[in-house]
């Protein structure tokens, strides 16, 4: 006992020593350690979640969805949509498909994905998917990557999800693209990219996504066309370097009408001479038409004076006949 | 020895207390523990003096902003939160609305935390940013560290922005967000900084976001600037875009009317045409009327006849003010633009008695064509009674033509037969192919029948549409 009261004030010292080499050592730990550390958790529920008694009108089902995926029982919403009428169902969607802002997007993925197939659930789909890879890309892409591939031929489900995954670096996009679409698909993606191209991404990215994403030949694709539209704009010359190398008409056709588009907007006349070299003989007229409808209802005299004055070489004389009846009392 | 083992243990003992409590600062995170009843804490009306109790504590932090979200999204308890944070708790906060379940709601508290971390910290916010892997929420979040950074040091953010090449969609949008800041700043010096970039998409896009601040600040500067820009086919495509954006379109117009006339300038006037008459309807009507006879605003009296007929116009006023304007192209756009939206079953009669006003154009042939469309919904003597009225021709073609498209669904025979009655023969062949096919599509059988037997088709016809699959 006296041996210990004399040590006490040395062992107090190494018992304070240590205390102050464990706070050291606490402090010490390096920032990821932390950051892991602080990470969000998944929330665990707090609460038995469904009553017997649920809310009766979709309006406030959807209120307490919203709740109840926030505390996360999301697991628990399925199960009570699961229970309503598929008239329920799809309303409920809708509606839950208007709160933008606090939407739960996984969510009402899912409650898409019980309802059953048909034009609700596709529009639906295109819907989530039109606002969801907008406001995060990423999230949607994982969501995308769990559709079953025939989802996914919906036109409209393409169209709404190409204008957001062009954020994405293209080596994300790509396999996706080349592992879940059907060649239809890829192409209408293909096509969108391309229409979007002086809108958003950036150049590099989506031009990596265009030549990475495997498109069957399609005569009907506009993806060269809206190619060759957007640069028209910004590199002019580049187009016409295109227009001169293509060998394939089919490719060469849309170059040419992607460049008239822009050249129209200052000289419609050259456009239109333009459109004489345009193989396919359906989009060469419909070229022609667009052009001459849009200058008739601009500048209708200088238009008009073009139409009396054009050579045969542009312009038949039954075509230009047929343009001038419109104007014939 | 065994003196210096007590000793060693007591040491032990003591990094034991000293450690085990601090090490693990995720403890209050995943607390099972529920959250305390967020209307306990008055987060949003706390006053100064009670802070400190509350926001000193990151967990506390973490558990409140958890239980907002939970709790129907107490925007503006969370937004409070985010407002009175210190930098060292952002970087919580920013994991915290990361878990946030809705992408909107997610992208959007992005914003208000990085508005506020740039200002505390630029370069904290900038690597916190980067580290986002989401490509939105990540550009949400250097709009407001670039839009900080450029109020301090424009060259540095702009260096920042150009040489970040590694991602290059954010790259994209870093130049956009330090362009469209150029109308709050000199925007002679971002004028200038967009002529170093090379990438021709990137200079559009930069271009754009440039001007739309530009013209918001100094509308006539802008547009000086926008004579200067090459290629013509990019200056051209500027000038429509800064025509939607300007809100002083009364200063431009007479500065396009200068121009030499062209589509471009023919779709910019009309789209300053618009925002002139969304800012003054009956001033932006006296203005065009004036101008009515120049040739360069046919386009933007279609849009005035489109803007008129959404106010619900009625057909005498739309009379009235189709008679204000010389006949011809001017009133003939007008007119045309005014069709599409207001001739409706309910209107019919009137606009019928509009096509006196059109002259032979291609507007009078469409205005007849969309009347034919519009009559086919419901089909009656009186219908058939005013395209038999109608003089043969141009006119009576279009009519018809509009007539079967309208009519072919759901009255095909009807439509096919009035199609047969076409003068010119391509307009007629090409109508009646497209009545015909749909009408196949519906009954084959029937349009089959019809088309080896009708005596109203010719032979010539017969043949045509025989022979197209």
């Amino acid at each position: 006992m006296r041996l210990l009261l004399c040590l006490l004030p040395s062992l107090t010292l190494c018992l304070l020593g240590g205390v102050w080499l464990g706070g050291r050592m606490t402090t010490q730990v390096t920032p990821v350690a932390k950051l892991e550390a602080l990470a969000p958790k998944p929330q665990a529920p707090t609460q038995p979640v469904i009553s017997t008694q649920l809310p009766a009108s979709n309006e406030a089902f959807a209120e307490w969805a919203h709740r109840q995926s926030s505390a996360g029982h999301s697991d628990d919403v399925v199960a009570a949509f699961n229970r309503r009428n598929i008239e329920e169902q799809t309303e409920l969607v809708s509606l839950l498909l208007t709160t933008k802002d606090s939407m739960n997007n996984l969510l009402v993925g899912r409650l898409i994905r019980a309802l059953p197939p048909g034009d609700a659930r596709e529009k639906s789909l295109a819907r989530l998917l039109r606002h969801w890879v907008t406001e995060d890309a990423l999230d949607a892409l994982h969501y995308l990557e769990t559709l079953p591939a025939e989802w996914l031929r919906d036109p409209l489900v393409i169209l709404s999800i190409g204008f957001g995954l062009c954020h994405l670096p293209a080596q994300q996009v790509i396999p996706f693209a080349n592992t879940k679409l059907d060649a239809p698909s890829r192409g209408r993606l293909r096509e969108t990219l391309a229409s979007m191209l002086n809108l958003t991404g950036s150049f590099e990215n989506t031009m990596a996504m265009l030549q990475g994403i495997h498109a069957a030949p399609d005569r009907s694709s506009q993806n060269d066309f809206f190619l060759a539209e957007n640069f028209a704009t910004v590199d002019p010359d580049q187009v016409l370097q295109w227009i001169e190398t293509e060998t394939n008409p089919t490719r060469r056709d849309q170059f040419l009408s992607g460049y008239t588009r822009m050249v129209e907007e200052d000289d419609p006349a050259a456009a239109l001479a333009l459109d004489v070299h345009i193989a396919d003989a359906m989009t060469r007229r419909h070229e022609q038409e667009r052009h001459l409808i849009r200058w008739l209802k601009s500048d209708r005299s200088a238009a008009l004076s073009w139409i009396r004055s054009v050579p045969a070489d542009i312009m038949d004389a039954e075509t230009r006949n047929r343009w001038l009846r419109h104007y014939t009392p | 020895m065994k003196m210096l083992l007590l000793h060693l243990l007591f040491i032990a003992l003591g990094i034991g207390i000293g450690w085990e409590p601090k090490s693990n600062p995720s403890t209050p995170i995943t607390s099972p523990t529920p959250p305390k009843p967020i209307a306990t804490i008055p987060i949003a009306t706390a006053s100064s003096t009670s802070e400190p109790q509350f926001y000193t504590s990151s967990a506390s932090l973490v558990e409140q902003m958890r239980h907002s979200f939970g709790n129907g999204d107490h925007w503006a308890n969370v937004i409070g939160l985010i407002e009175r944070l210190n930098s060292a708790q952002m970087q919580q906060a920013l994991e915290v609305i990361l878990s946030h379940p809705a992408p909107g709601g997610r992208r959007r508290l992005i914003g208000i935390l990085f508005k506020h971390w740039a200002k505390l910290d630029l370069n904290g916010s900038l690597r916190a940013m980067n580290g986002i892997a989401s490509p939105q929420l990540k550009h949400t979040a250097l709009q407001q560290v670039l839009s900080a950074w450029a109020k301090t040091d424009l060259e540095a953010a702009w260096l920042w922005a150009v040489t970040n090449d590694a991602d290059t969609v954010m790259q994209d949008k870093a130049v956009e967000t330090l362009m469209s800041l150029g109308g709050d700043l000199d925007t002679q010096t971002f004028a200038a900084l967009v002529e170093q970039i090379t990438e021709p998409f990137l200079r559009e896009k930069a271009l754009k976001n440039l001007l739309e601040s530009w013209v918001s600040k100094d509308a006539p500067a802008a547009f000086q600037h926008l004579s200067t820009i090459q290629p013509p086919s990019l200056r051209n495509s500027l000038l429509g875009w800064c025509a939607v954006k300007t809100k002083e379109p009364d200063k431009i117009l007479p500065h396009l009317m200068k121009m030499p006339p062209s589509p471009a300038i023919a779709d910019a006037l009309a789209s300053l045409t618009s925002m002139s008459y969304f800012n003054d309807p009956d001033v932006a009507w006296q203005w065009i009327v004036s101008h009515s006879a120049n040739p360069v605003m046919q386009r933007s009296l279609h849009t005035m006849g489109r803007l008129l007929v959404e106010r619900k116009t009625s057909a005498d006023a739309l009379f009235s003010s189709a008679r204000q304007l010389p006949a011809g192209p001017a009133r003939d756009a007008f007119l045309d633009g005014a069709s599409m939206d207001w001739i409706t079953p309910a209107t019919l009669d009137d606009a019928i008695r509009l096509v006196p006003l059109l002259s032979p154009s291609i507007e009078r042939s469409h205005f007849v064509q969309h009347l034919g469309e519009i009559s086919a919904l419901n089909p009656n003597p009186k219908v058939e009674a005013w395209l038999r009225s109608l003089p043969q021709g141009v006119i009576q073609d279009h009519a018809i033509e509009g007539f079967s498209s309208g009519a072919s669904t759901t009255y095909s025979q009807l439509a096919a037969e009035w199609a047969t009655r076409i003068s010119d023969p391509h307009q007629r062949q090409e109508t009646l192919k497209t009545t015909w096919d749909t009408w196949s599509s519906i009954d084959q059988g029937k349009a089959t029948v019809w088309l080896w037997a009708s005596p109203l088709l010719s032979n010539a016809d017969r043949e045509f549409l025989k022979s197209k699959p």
